[in-house]
């Protein structure tokens, strides 16, 4: 009974990660044609709304082509790494109050050591393939990876000085105050920038910039095992950006200031606010405000594709290297300072 | 009575014997690590003992430090490796060394390891593990068993053998050992942190001289 328990556990929450996955490909589509003015896809199902799954029915149904002379174990394992470990990082995700899989105590920790991981499948995609486009932009991804997975780091210590715990569950809850966005502004925008980064996305996409090389390190990568890399991409995009409002808009708390709300309502109207109050407890804290937030940030994903060039594989490392990492390890030193001056620091809750 | 002290692993943590599969198996990860002739072969081979070992660490209840095994040996130090690996050119000649001849030594190195620490460690909570009836056999002078008439110890090794910290008594009240590290390191022995991060820094503008350019 428990193994069966854990087995739909797990399946409720595979199924709408990959579900939101076919329709994030779709938003992002509509959304760069309307940017663009075209139409997007708009043939399958209403307003194109099924065109993801016929893209995979026909990915799925295609003959999958290995060069001869590839690493064929390597070949295969490389895309089902990438997919597994972009997936396994939604095990920690509380999407709700009490919503969760798990409630790991070192949800944050094991969420970071879970996106380190998924950088092999790429650089093993990218080697055994036995070509040198695919190699490259293995290379050139895997020191991308690397390279930003620092800055995204730095900057999850410092939200975790303010939380002073590691379980995502008290990083949310430590914010029912105010969202971490207002005190660290200028590190969620670090963040946001090292996510895109991290998650190959354009203007950083030069792991697969077409124009260098054919299609970056899945080059040679067809059908099936193609769909995994499509839907690894896609789900670490929507994974990052759960991590961004996790981070820094409050998760799952509520948008609207619902007690301010409600004593407003309770002193000029004189409402009798029982009704409400139920209502409102039922909102504040739903999946609902999570969606909202995620699918904000992964508008602003597709936003930042549509607008600006991609740029160069030596300014996207100086960038790195010599801007955002001075500027993370200085709120390094200063932030401490701040919080220990304030006499902040949280208090450690052993529960 | 008896039925108060059902075999309940599935709740309460794992037995002893899959603690000893996931030694072998890591035995077999490792061997596979030597033998092997394609260097980013062999290195994906110590990936997977890496990853193998930090799932030990996390089943045996040391979450915090098998996570950090992974975020730092495999999510860092592996990934340097490959990326190495994969940019240099190795010559043939090199990969056709025959290096079978070590074999006898490490067998002998990991016996000989194996005899002296199973002398060392106390032997009776850990009676059932294959690796210390083997050293058992070799070495009886430490195998002191308790025997009481009052309470029998052997019928109750079973129940203490369960390889997990996952009782019921830790989800009540649990401090992460991330805390208890915290705890001792930034207080207690704050000397050796301040004496190893200087260490690092050492460490770190070494690198920046050995690779600066001089005019």
């Amino acid at each position: 009974m428990i193994s069966l328990i854990s087995i739909i556990e797990g399946l409720l929450l595979i199924v709408p990660a990959l579900l939101s996955v076919a329709f994030v490909t779709i938003a992002e589509r509509k959304t760069m044609a309307s940017m663009q003015r075209r139409l997007g896809p708009n043939a399958v199902g209403y307003y194109g709304l099924l065109q993801a799954f016929a893209d995979a029915l026909k990915l799925l149904l295609k003959e999958y082509v290995a060069p001869t002379q590839a690493n064929i174990i390597l070949f295969f394992l490389g895309p089902m790494i990438t997919l597994i470990f972009s997936l396994l990082g939604y095990l920690v995700v509380p999407f709700g109050s009490g919503l969760f899989v798990s409630d790991y105590s070192l949800g944050m920790l094991y969420m970071l050591a879970v996106s380190s991981l998924a950088t092999y499948g790429i650089l093993l995609a990218g080697w055994s393939a036995n070509s040198k486009y695919a190699f490259l932009g293995s290379l050139r991804s895997t020191a991308q990876l690397i390279s930003y997975e620092l800055i995204l780091s730095s900057v999850i210590v410092l939200v975790i000085l303010l939380t002073g715990n590691l379980n995502m569950i008290t990083i949310i809850e430590s914010q029912r105050i105010v969202d971490f966005l207002l005190p660290l502004f200028p590190l969620f925008i670090i963040f946001f920038i090292g996510s895109i980064a991290e998650t190959n996305r354009a203007p950083f996409d030069l792991a697969e910039a077409e124009s260098e090389l054919v299609s970056g390190f899945m080059t040679e990568h067809s059908a099936s095992i193609f769909v995994f890399f499509f839907l690894a991409e896609y789900a670490s995009i929507i994974l990052i950006c759960v991590l961004n409002s996790i981070l820094f808009l409050g998760g799952y708390l509520c948008i609207i200031p619902v007690d301010f709300l409600i004593s407003i309502l309770n002193t000029v109207f004189s409402i009798d606010n029982s009704i409400l109050e139920e209502l409102f407890s039922n909102v504040s804290s739903s999946p609902l405000n999570l969606a909202l937030k995620t699918g904000l940030l992964i508008f602003i994903f597709i936003w930042v594709r549509a607008s600006f060039p991609r740029i160069r594989f030596d300014q996207l490392m100086s960038v790195c290297w010599t801007v955002l990492l001075p500027l993370v390890i200085a709120y390094v030193v200063l932030l401490p300072c701040i919080v220990y001056g304030l006499d902040a620091l949280p208090t450690q809750i052993l529960l | 009575m008896t039925i108060h002290l059902l075999n309940d692993y599935c709740t309460n943590g794992f037995k002893i014997e899959f603690v000893d599969m996931i030694y072998l198996v890591s035995i077999f990860l490792g061997i596979l690590t030597i033998v092997n002739r394609n260097p980013i072969v062999s290195v994906l081979f110590l990936i997977g003992l890496f990853v193998n070992v930090a799932g030990l660490l996390i089943l045996v209840g040391y979450n915090f430090i098998g996570l950090a095994y992974i975020l730092v040996y495999v999510g860092a130090v592996s990934i340097l490796f490959l990326f190495i690996l994969m940019l240099i050119n190795i010559r043939i000649s090199e990969l056709l060394n025959e290096t079978n001849n070590d074999i006898p030594l490490a067998v002998l190195t990991v016996l000989l390891f194996f005899y002296i620490i199973g002398q060392v460690l106390p032997t009776n909570l850990t009676d059932n593990t294959i690796v210390s009836t083997l050293s058992n056999t070799f070495s009886d002078e430490r195998n002191t068993e308790l025997h009481n008439d009052f309470f029998n110890l052997r019928d109750l090794k079973q129940q203490i053998d369960y390889a997990s910290s996952h009782g019921w008594d830790n989800s009540l009240i649990e401090p992460t050992h991330i805390a208890s590290i915290g705890n001792i390191m930034y207080t207690s022995y704050s000397m050796w942190l301040i004496v190893s991060s200087i260490i690092l820094l050492l460490g770190m503008v070494g690198a920046i001289v050995i690779t600066i350019k001089q005019k």
